[in-house]
């Protein structure tokens, strides 16, 4: 070890000396370790942390996982012969590829958050998969046969799983599950107050939903009013109407994010599929006496040190100190070019309206889930 | 004793025996410290037997460097009346160019530097050296972790096995 010099004006010079022995970095108390892996954004790195020693191993717990940006499934014929899936990691730029049986019956889309739907459309076997740890959490059987459900990012906390549209029926009832549910739920299309509103003619169809503090929100795709719904009493606790200042949107993404839940309203350039800008709304639930009234919209214009990443019907929110080279109080979508179905990722600045283009593989799905070491089906079931 | 406040001197005796006399304001720097001071306020010679004194006088170093960092931005701001965006950005950089310089060091000087800054509680120093140790993490095999950290590997073969079986995915070798 070199010695140092140091000068210190206010006192005298000391020259210091070499320790007598040398400390061992397996002996780092476990909190110091668990605050290292914390420091490492890759999941691979953190994997890699893991298996280094005994004492770096149990001081180190699965649950320590930095924050992760969402990997996004690639699905292109290629990797679907070969037999596994194939992901693209938008923090390193970097493709990863995980066995996971594939076959031409089932079907594998995104996101249930940490985990992927897959759905076997001969034997209607539902469950959730993490192709990191190989966990399969089972889920009730389709209860409606053929199927292509509308899958939901599942709130870790509420162990809601996935919600989906009655497709094969036409009508808007609801269709979910809690992990651990031996059946579906169906909740009829008659709890929901603005259908009795609209009458029986009009068809509403919930699109984009998420879930936050045990409740569930989803907007209609008609009237663009977005539904407050409790799904453990199956009720609609209150209906947020459309923001009168909101045009003729491309899509209104809903977003948990740092507690609040957001509306962001992608609008394309005239009679052209590319976004020109966004707009962002906050959603304010009056409260009186314990009962909600008057939800409303209030625009804001920025979301500070968040950014948001939009894909397929739903997006999520993640703080920018978390990532170096992430720009807070931005917008990261992914968008179709044209003709050649290829993809390109944009930042969308909240602050002067700028858009940028960012490299991305060109073959990428619409499917996403948030990488993690989770491993519930040992909790559940 | 002398009630100017600001330039109140504090002795603080590392492990083996030497001392080292700091203005109030670098001692604060180190939370630990301050909770002694706000206990009792009479306080002026500290031992520290957990800390050496080329570790010591390290601390000491970054707690003197980032307080006259400070006093300076807060002088700037007082003669302009605000300050100047620019110039604090500058400021800010040279600063973290200042840390990077001193957290070149070896692994070992490096792991007394966590261990001191997490006992003292320096939050800023702590958060820099274990960004540090993070840093020398990334993108290695857990092999060549361990010759980096001169980490005896400890786990049985049936336990890497058993690793690696886990995550294969972390094992191989990235395209």
């Amino acid at each position: 070890m070199a010695k140092r010099q140091i000068l210190n004006s206010k006192n005298k010079t000391l020259l210091v000396t070499h320790l007598p022995e040398e400390p061992d970095w397996s002996d780092l108390p476990p909190e110091l370790i668990s605050l290292i892996s914390r420091k490492l954004i890759d999941i691979f790195d953190f994997v890699r942390l893991r298996a280094v020693c005994k004492t770096w191993r149990s001081a180190v717990r699965t649950s320590d996982l930095a924050p992760q940006l969402p990997w996004i499934m690639d699905n292109s014929d290629q990797s679907f012969k070969k037999g596994y899936l194939r992901f693209y990691s938008l923090l390193t730029g970097k493709t990863h590829n995980f066995n996971v049986p594939r076959s031409i019956q089932k079907f594998i889309t995104g996101s249930a958050y940490n985990y992927l739907f897959s759905y076997d459309m001969q034997t209607c076997d539902c469950s959730l998969i993490n192709p990191l740890t190989k966990d399969e959490i089972s889920l009730p059987p389709s209860p409606v046969g053929i199927w292509y459900p509308t899958c939901v990012p599942a709130d870790p906390s509420s162990r809601y799983a996935v919600i989906s549209i009655h497709p094969t029926l036409k009508t808007t009832d609801l269709l979910f599950c809690q992990l651990g549910d031996l059946d579906w739920t169906l909740m009829k299309e008659e709890s929901f107050p603005y259908y009795r509103i609209h009458g029986m003619g009009i068809k509403c169809l919930l699109e984009g939903f998420v879930f936050h503090d045990g409740l569930c929100y989803a907007t209609d795709r008609d009237t663009g009013s977005t539904v407050v719904i409790n799904l453990a009493m199956q009720t609609v606790i209150c209906v947020a109407p459309q923001p009168e200042s909101e045009l003729r949107k491309e899509f209104a993404y809903l977003i948990v994010s740092a507690g609040e839940i957001l509306r962001v309203c992608q609008y394309n350039k005239r009679c052209q599929q590319e976004t020109s800008y966004f707009d962002i709304y906050r959603l304010h639930l009056g409260n009186r006496d314990g009962n909600v009234i008057n939800p409303c919209w209030i625009k804001i214009d920025n979301i500070n040190h968040q950014f948001l990443f939009l894909h397929g019907k739903h997006g999520c929110s993640f703080r920018a100190d978390d990532f170096s080279g992430f720009i807070g109080n931005s917008i990261y979508f992914l968008t179709k070019r044209n003709i050649k179905e290829t993809n390109i990722l944009s930042r969308y600045n909240l602050k002067d309206g700028k858009i940028e283009t960012l490299q991305v593989p060109e073959e990428l799905g619409c499917s996403w889930f948030v990488p993690s070491l989770c491993k519930k089906s040992s909790n559940y079931r | 004793m002398a009630r100017s406040s600001t330039e109140n001197m504090i002795t603080l005796m590392s492990s083996d025996g030497e001392e080292f006399m700091v203005t109030e304001k670098v001692a604060r720097e180190c939370t630990t410290i301050r909770n002694m001071l706000e206990d009792d306020c009479v306080i002026t010679n500290i031992p520290l037997p957990n800390v050496t004194s080329d570790i010591l006088s390290m601390v000491i170093e970054y707690c003197m460097e980032h307080v006259a960092a400070a006093e300076k931005a807060a002088a700037e701001t007082a003669e302009k009346g605000s300050s100047s965006a620019p110039a604090a950005a500058k400021a800010n950089k040279d600063l973290e160019e200042w840390d990077k310089a001193f957290m070149n060091v070896d692994v070992y000087t490096l792991c007394d530097l966590i261990l001191a800054a997490n006992y003292l509680n320096v939050s800023g120093l702590l958060d820099l050296t274990i960004q540090t140790a993070a840093n020398l993490i990334k993108g290695k095999s857990p092999e060549q972790i361990r010759k980096t950290f001169h980490i005896q590997n400890d786990l049985s073969l049936e336990e890497e096995e058993k690793i690696r079986s886990q995550t294969p995915w972390a094992f191989e070798k990235s395209e």
